[in-house]
């Protein structure tokens, strides 16, 4: 990957920082090191990651995995390693969220299109594309995956995360001594300190004011942070809002999902399925967090 | 609503191992697991045993554990009795050398061939409620040929809101019936071979603990014990003796002694025992693992004792580990510990209230090395296998060392 | 008391092997453990999750060296209350 393709590479303080554009976000990775090589190798090492996982698990090439597997018209497929050790991440967290996350529910994206207009689907649309929603209806035995004719596997809840642990693996293992952040599209994780023996300070971004301003910071020396919400895509009609969240079991927006949810976890996989968890929980998210023995944020 | 916090954790933990190394995973998300092991103890000259030790630990509930033990042993070979050879008889003489002089030649009675098979079995019931609070519920029976055992404990340990500190309190109760495989115990003091055959001997041992646990930093477990116990009833052992020496000269002990005869020890009726136990894990820089733990004992018996125990565990790729271990012990003798009753002693006062010669209350040190060397295979189980040499020197007792080795594998299978 | 050359030199050996990085974890470990006290933060425990750090991370190997050393010495106990007795003491 060319050097070109970083937006920015600049020193700030005692660190370096490295942006780029990956998975329809904007991605920064912030390197603790003197050495201005060491840390642009380690920026393109995360920028090739990124666009090795989106262009694997993307919905939009025919050239990949989820391609084959979605239009595989009910034929069973072999899958790599990687994919079978998400599937099974996927299977976890459909039991652990007690079928509230379900990653065969990209295919109501038919009759719902979150883009701020006030076109909500009949509950006949809703009931006909629900009967290719449900991961009870496939079947998964590793590494073999057998979907429905027209159901979909859509790792987007799940793939900027891991890409982000991923990434700080591969950087770790690159350079074990030097300590990363590395946040995409504001999925988070630190492995490490800065330079000058201080945690980096991250900023919470305020749901109302997405990307301009902050309901708090939190300091991080070694942790993973992400935030879900619903800040940029929702429909309104007759007053109400519909959240992009969708119960995968009725077909329609959890009701009273908070606007945003962040977590601080060990990994930025843990973290952001905690807080999509808890948007899935809707009215009870703040019931459901403080069970858990998590440190969370969230705004109603 | 209940924590689901752990098992997401853990789940995450598995999507991101794969592929690299010193990820072991917590057997916690696991429904059961068995561990199955099979030890060799052989001591130079002395006694073998074989131990075949079971375990099966399984979740019934979300809230409630339970673990059952199986423990079977054969033990044979031959054990210092702690009476001196040819009693009786003035055909073995000690050399003034300060080597002690005696050996053990078969047919004599300072050592005993015996042969044994004990099977023990123990069950635990762990109930937590509220996450915080866990009590502990347990019980165990063990056989064997000349001793029985049942035993009742309970424990209790609660959390601190937290989860940095950990108190925990345990009670429990054993009660023994000790007897001898022909039957009985001996008349104490009586000659060996000759006094009346007593009935079996009982005894009950009371033990409490006390204990904190503590998370000291990210990569520390701290624990401290305090421990108390009772034993109370037949505490002689019903095979050992101990002879009475005349000096061959009585002006120069150098010249070495004689014994004259031999009888059954005798031992107090109730001895309480104390320590403090010091235990402490850490996670090195280096990502191994450190365990060390120190504990100081004393009892009325006067016997007074350090243990040090350390083990530093090396994690590769692939779930593989490499493991010394180093263990330091050493004990004062009891109070009635003698290597024999010297004839002018005895001439003057008799017996003593107590006298024992059994070598496990001389004054000892013993150093242990030993390496445990294994593979984890994350999510299903732990393969190891240690070798240890531990070796005892004793202050007084006729047999001043004593060198064991000691084999050990083991499996561990975890089940959904 | 009787010293043993043979068990001290075994252990001088195996000191240098796993030895000079054994040193200094002990030194860091004094320095890291036992001087340095912090608030550990739920989302920190990872570490000290891992089966490897529990206490007794191996139970049949502990249960049987309690066995041994039961057998052979006079100091009992410290660890835990319960657990069966056997005749060897």
């Amino acid at each position: 990957m060319k050097a070109s393709a970083l937006t920015s590479f600049e020193k700030i303080d005692d660190y370096w920082r490295g942006r780029f554009e990956a998975m329809a976000s904007p991605c920064e990775c912030l390197i603790a090191c003197e050495d201005e090589q060491q840390a642009k190798d380690l920026v393109l090492i995360a920028l090739n990651e990124a666009k090795r996982i989106e262009e694997k698990f993307s919905r939009y090439r025919a050239d990949n995995i989820i391609y084959q597997i979605n239009h595989a018209e009910g034929k069973t497929l072999s899958v790599d390693n990687e994919t079978a050790d998400l599937l099974d991440f996927a299977e976890q967290c459909y039991q652990l969220s007690e079928h509230r996350f379900d990653v065969t529910s990209g295919v109501l994206r038919e009759v719902w299109q979150f883009d701020g207009s006030d076109r909500i689907p009949t509950k006949d649309d809703v009931k006909k594309v629900l009967q290719r929603v449900g991961w009870s209806k496939l079947n998964w035995q590793r590494p073999q995956l057998c979907l429905l004719p027209g159901m979909e596997i859509d790792f987007g809840g799940i793939g900027k995360e891991y890409a982000v642990d991923h990434t700080a693996q591969l950087m770790k293992q690159h350079s074990p001594t030097v300590n990363v952040l590395v946040n995409f599209g504001g999925d988070l994780v630190v492995t490490g300190p800065r330079l000058n023996g201080k945690a980096w300070t991250v900023g919470v971004d305020d749901p109302s004011r997405t990307g301009e301003g902050a309901i708090g910071g939190v300091e991080i020396k070694k942790a993973a942070f992400a935030t879900s919400g619903d800040a940029r895509r929702f429909l309104i009609k007759d007053g109400k809002r519909y959240s992009h969240i969708l119960n995968p079991m009725t077909g329609w927006p959890v009701e009273a999902a908070p606007r945003s949810v962040s977590v601080l976890a060990n990994t930025c996989i843990e973290a952001g399925m905690m807080a999509t968890f808890a948007l899935l929980q809707g009215a009870n998210a703040r019931q459901f967090l403080e069970d858990q023995d998590v440190v969370f944020w969230m705004v109603e | 609503m209940k924590s689901i916090q752990k098992k997401l954790a853990l789940a995450s933990c598995t999507l991101l191992s794969h592929g690299l190394p010193n990820t072991v995973q917590a057997a916690e998300g696991e429904d059961w697991a068995v561990d199955g092991s099979l030890l060799h103890y052989a001591e130079e000259d002395r006694i073998t045993v074989n131990k075949f030790i079971g375990t099966l630990v399984t979740n019934v509930s979300e809230a409630d554990k339970v673990k059952v033990d199986l423990v079977y042993d054969t033990m044979s070979g031959s054990t210092p009795s702690g009476a001196l050879d040819g009693a009786g008889s003035f055909a073995t003489i000690s050399t003034p050398s300060g080597a002690g002089g005696f050996s053990a030649s078969s047919g004599s009675t300072s050592v005993a061939d015996f042969e044994d098979t004990r099977l023990g079995v123990s069950v635990d019931w762990e109930h937590t409620k509220k996450r915080v609070h866990r009590i502990n519920y347990g019980s165990s029976i063990s056989v064997e040929k000349d001793f029985t055992s049942f035993g009742l404990n309970t424990n209790y340990a609660q959390d601190t809101s937290s989860r940095i500190v950990t108190y925990s309190a345990g009670i429990a109760a054993t009660f023994d019936s000790v007897r001898r495989s022909t039957g009985g115990t001996p008349e104490p003091f009586a000659e060996y071979g000759q006094g009346l055959t007593l009935e079996e001997g009982a005894r009950v041992t009371w033990d409490t603990i006390f204990g904190v646990t503590r998370v000291l930093n990210r990569r520390t477990l701290g624990q401290i014990n305090f421990s108390t116990g009772l034993n109370d009833g037949y505490l002689t052992d019903p095979y050992k003796l101990i002879s009475r020496t005349v000096l061959l000269d009585p002006l120069d002990p150098s010249q070495g002694f004689d014994e004259t005869a031999t009888y059954y020890e005798n031992r107090p009726s109730s001895r309480q025992r104390s320590s403090v136990y010091m235990s402490m894990s850490h996670t090195t820089r280096n990502d191994n693992v450190m365990h060390l733990s120190y504990r100081y004992y004393w009892d009325d018996w006067d016997v007074i004792s350090n243990t040090l125990d350390y083990r530093l565990k090396f994690r590769y790729e692939g779930g593989f580990f490499i493991e010394p271990h180093f263990r330091y012990y050493d004990q004062t003798a009891a109070n009635f510990y003698m290597f024999s009753i010297p004839q002018e002693t005895f001439l003057l006062t008799g017996f003593p209230e107590y006298a024992s010669a059994d070598y496990r209350l001389d004054q000892t040190e013993s150093t242990t090395v030993g390496i445990n060397i294994g593979k984890t295979f994350p999510g299903e189980g732990k393969l190891r296998v240690r070798i240890e040499q531990v070796e005892w020197t004793y202050e007084n007792s006729l047999f001043d060392t004593n060198k064991a080795l000691v084999v050990q594998l083991s499996y561990k299978k975890l089940f959904e | 008391m009787k010293k043993n050359l043979t068990i001290h030199g075994i252990l001088a050996c195996l000191l240098l092997l796993t030895g000079c990085s054994t040193m200094k974890d002990v030194s860091n470990a004094v320095t890291d453990s036992l001087f340095s006290y912090e608030k550990v933060k739920p989302w920190q425990k990872g570490e000290l999750a891992k089966e490897d750090m529990q206490l007794v991370d191996d139970g049949v190997m502990t249960y049987a060296d309690d066995h041994i050393y039961f057998s052979k010495e006079a100091a009992t106990g410290g660890k835990g209350v319960g657990g069966g007795g056997c005749g060897c003491n």
